[in-house]
């Protein structure tokens, strides 16, 4: 079946990509607004939060939230960018219980702030600790659009997100 | 390693003076409490293990007295540390080796123990490079992880340092 | 005076007092660990007991914290590889198989058909491995010393043939990119043989001597249950999900490598409760035996590393994702490459650190003493969920 209902999830844009396994795997960008609704969206239809986790890139950070399906090998990518100075996004916690240690973990490691979050209090790192290891220095930073070959995020072809939303079974190529 | 801004405090080394102050008495009480060890059981990762397998059946330390392990420090007079000390963990180590009574005794096990082993890297942020920073160490047993056999030799060495002698022949001494 | 009856507003650090706050009245804060017999480790729980009752639970983390992470950023991708053996190190190769896959796929490396066999076989061997040191360490925490003894005489036999073939005990590296490091022994056939014949038989006796024991019904049997809904909001896999009723096993559900051509079940229980869970590794025991006994038989000839796999890496830019089961659940390795030398970020997701989630939510409510043995059905590895 084609993934249709993840046009309620407002995507700004949506592609296939073969690096997540076998099976189908859809990358779903969104913005830090519509997280919470997505979510929920994901939740509906059955999907788990398999994890998440940041990216330091000089755009700021990327976000990835892995959903698998628990009978079928079926994964949805939600993607969410944000920038290095403001780095606030909605917390998942609420609506997948999964996603409070991991994104408590990103905190620790990112220093990106999940707003409504039960608990941020340090999860590994002790908590006299200032430090934000996983943070790279600026020399080291690459823009995303050198570590990630844009047709993972980006439809190669204008076809494909037409096929991914339509209600009927298509065959996939 | 890398600027984390966290302070560690060592253990204090002051240990208590001996009950009894004759030498042969004292001498018969070191034999008895070398051969009849009982080393706290602290496990912190992999090394761990392979100190589970040195007290099940094959390699039995039960054959050499030191099978008793106590997960509390007041009854332990070895502390076996078996694995990669954090920073976060480190006041805990410290304070558990001030807790047991003296005399006491420590084996560093694992490269991790000796001197963060594979986890120390530059910018390393989260490990103590070396229990030896913390507390004083009498035997290191190198390996990742150490076989049971090394930690057996280890315990031999410990005996060796408490009576002044060794006990138990070398492997072609046992042979010939 | 004798008792200093001044409340010590600086008792306990930083996670005790931020624990407290919350604490009803006249309830008791009591610390469990980080170094506490039956946390298996470096695990910390908080607890707050009202009598002998858990009223609230919370696990606290990082004791063994490792960067791990960290450490793949600073390493080669080929100087990383090691590593993956003290994630987990009682089930070592489904990490080496979860990095090693997630590498193959991002630069499309292929791997013979023997490899995969073998990495099938080496890989079972070590579930078996792992799940006899959770049986041994489990009874352990509800006071039964001898099945331990039991489980590391079968153990060492396993170690010891491992060892034939990877040259260590315990944390291996013996996946490479591209195949496996050395090809396995006819001596190692041989005694991998032997081994499974008699190991078919000692099962038998593990059911005589501990699963039919009442000691341990009573305090597994309808202890710890976790409903099906709570289990899949917390993302908790293998055999605590199996153990509630749903199938869920990465090797049926995404099947990777050949495990598409073994007849095998995935053993599944309805009762949620510790005992079920139980019964999942137990199970899980024989079915290992037999996927490796039709590995034995299917094994094709030919070599072990693909010959024109890279041992100089710098891969393309990207990203790649591989999971694996393990032993405790879902284990998923992800990898993103700049097309350095190195990679730009490494993410491990362990199964343990989904399942200990759970813990807070179903130690609700429970006695003390069964809140050791829930935790100890949860079959957690320490380094695995701090990473
Ligand atoms: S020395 Fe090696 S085996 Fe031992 S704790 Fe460290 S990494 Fe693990």
């Amino acid at each position: 079946m084609n993934p249709h209902w993840l046009k309620t999830c407002d995507p700004l844009s949506l592609a296939e990509t073969s690096v997540w396994g076998k099976g189908q795997s859809v990358s779903v960008l969104i913005t830090s607004d519509s997280l919470l609704k997505a979510g929920q969206v994901m939740k509906d239809n059955g999907l788990f939060l398999d994890f998440m986790t940041a990216l330091d890139v000089q755009e700021g950070f990327f976000l990835s939230y892995l959903f698998c399906s628990w009978k079928a090998p079926f994964r949805v990518l939600l993607r969410v960018q944000l920038s290095h100075d403001k780095p606030r996004v909605p917390s998942l916690a609420g609506i997948h219980s999964g996603a409070d240690w991991h994104e408590r973990e990103c905190h620790d490691f990112f220093g990106i702030l999940f707003t409504d979050h039960p608990n941020l209090d340090p999860l590994l790192l002790p908590p006299e600790m200032e430090l934000r290891p996983l943070l790279k220095k600026s020399a080291q930073r690459k823009p995303l659009t050198v570590i990630m070959p844009l047709e993972q995020i980006v439809p190669a072809s204008a076809g494909v997100q037409d096929r991914l939303l339509s209600a009927t079974r298509t065959e996939t190529a | 390693m890398a600027e984390t801004g966290f302070s560690l405090r060592p253990a204090a080394l002051d240990q208590d003076p001996p009950l009894l102050n004759f030498a042969l008495p004292n001498k018969v009480v070191d034999l008895c409490r070398s051969m009849s060890l009982w080393p706290m059981t602290f496990g912190l990762a992999c090394c761990a293990i392979e100190m589970m397998a040195v007290g099940m059946a094959r390699f039995d330390v039960a054959r050499y007295g030191a099978e008793v392990f106590r997960p509390s420090p007041r009854q332990s007079d070895l502390m076996i540390v078996a694995g990669t000390v954090s920073l976060k963990m480190a006041p805990a180590l410290v304070r558990l080796y001030e807790q047991m009574p003296s005399p006491k005794w420590v084996i560093a096990m694992g490269n991790c123990a000796i001197s963060g082993g594979p986890f120390a890297y530059e910018d390393q942020y989260a490990i103590v490079e070396g229990v030896d920073k913390l507390v004083p160490v009498d035997v290191f047993v190198p390996g990742c992880p150490p076989r049971p056999e090394g930690l057996l030799e280890g315990i031999f060495k410990i005996q060796e340092k408490v009576t002044g002698r060794r006990w138990w022949p070398l492997p072609q001494e046992a042979a010939a | 005076m004798l008792f200093d009856t001044q409340p010590h507003q600086q008792d306990g650090d930083f996670y005790t007092r931020s624990f407290q706050a919350e604490a009803k009245e006249g309830n008791l804060i009591l610390n469990m660990g980080p170094q506490h017999p039956s946390t298996h480790g470096v695990l910390r729980i908080i607890v707050e007991l009202e009598g002998e009752y858990v009223r609230r639970a919370e696990p606290v983390l990082g004791y063994i914290h490792r960067m791990q992470e960290k450490m793949g950023e600073v390493k080669t991708w080929q100087q990383y590889l090691p590593n993956m053996g003290r994630v987990d190190y009682l089930h070592a190769l489904a990490w080496n198989w979860g990095y090693v896959g997630a590498v193959e796929r991002l630069i499309g490396q292929e791997v013979p058909e023997r490899a995969e066999f073998i990495r099938v076989i080496t890989c079972e061997l070590n579930r078996i491995n792992s799940h006899l040191l959770w049986w041994g360490a489990y009874l352990l925490d509800l006071g039964a010393f001898t099945p331990i003894m039991y489980a590391f005489t079968d153990r060492e036999e396993i170690m010891d043939m491992l060892q034939i073939v990877t040259g260590s005990r315990l944390t291996y590296c013996y996946y490479r990119i591209g195949g496996v490091s050395t090809d396995i022994t006819p001596e190692f056939i041989d005694q991998l043989k032997r081994f499974c014949t008699h190991f078919k038989a000692r099962l038998p006796l593990f059911r005589d001597l501990v699963t039919d024991n009442m000691i341990l019904r009573y305090r597994t049997e309808d202890i710890g249950q976790m409903s099906l809904d709570v289990i899949q909001r917390f993302g908790a896999t293998g055999p605590v999900i199996r153990g509630s009723g749903m199938p869920y096993d990465v090797r049926r559900v995404e099947p990777y490598s050949v495990y598409d051509r073994f007849d095998f079940d995935i053993p599944v229980f309805h009762e949620t409760d510790a005992f079920a869970r139980y019964m999942v590794r137990m199970h899980e025991m024989e079915q290992s035996v037999r996927i490796i006994e039709q590995a034995l038989e299917q094994l094709p000839d030919g070599p072990v590393m693909h010959p024109k796999a890279p041992l100089q890496l710098a891969p393309p830019p990207g990203e790649a994702y591989f999971s694996v089961e393990s032993a405790r659940g879902k284990v998923g390795v992800y990898v993103v490459s700049d097309g350095g030398p190195k990679p730009y970020r490494v993410k491990l997701r362990a199964p343990s650190f989904s399942n200990l989630h759970l813990f807070a939510e179903v130690s609700k409510g429970v006695l003390l003493s069964d809140a050791v043995s829930i935790l100890g059905s949860l079959d957690l590895v320490i380094p695995e969920i701090d990473r």
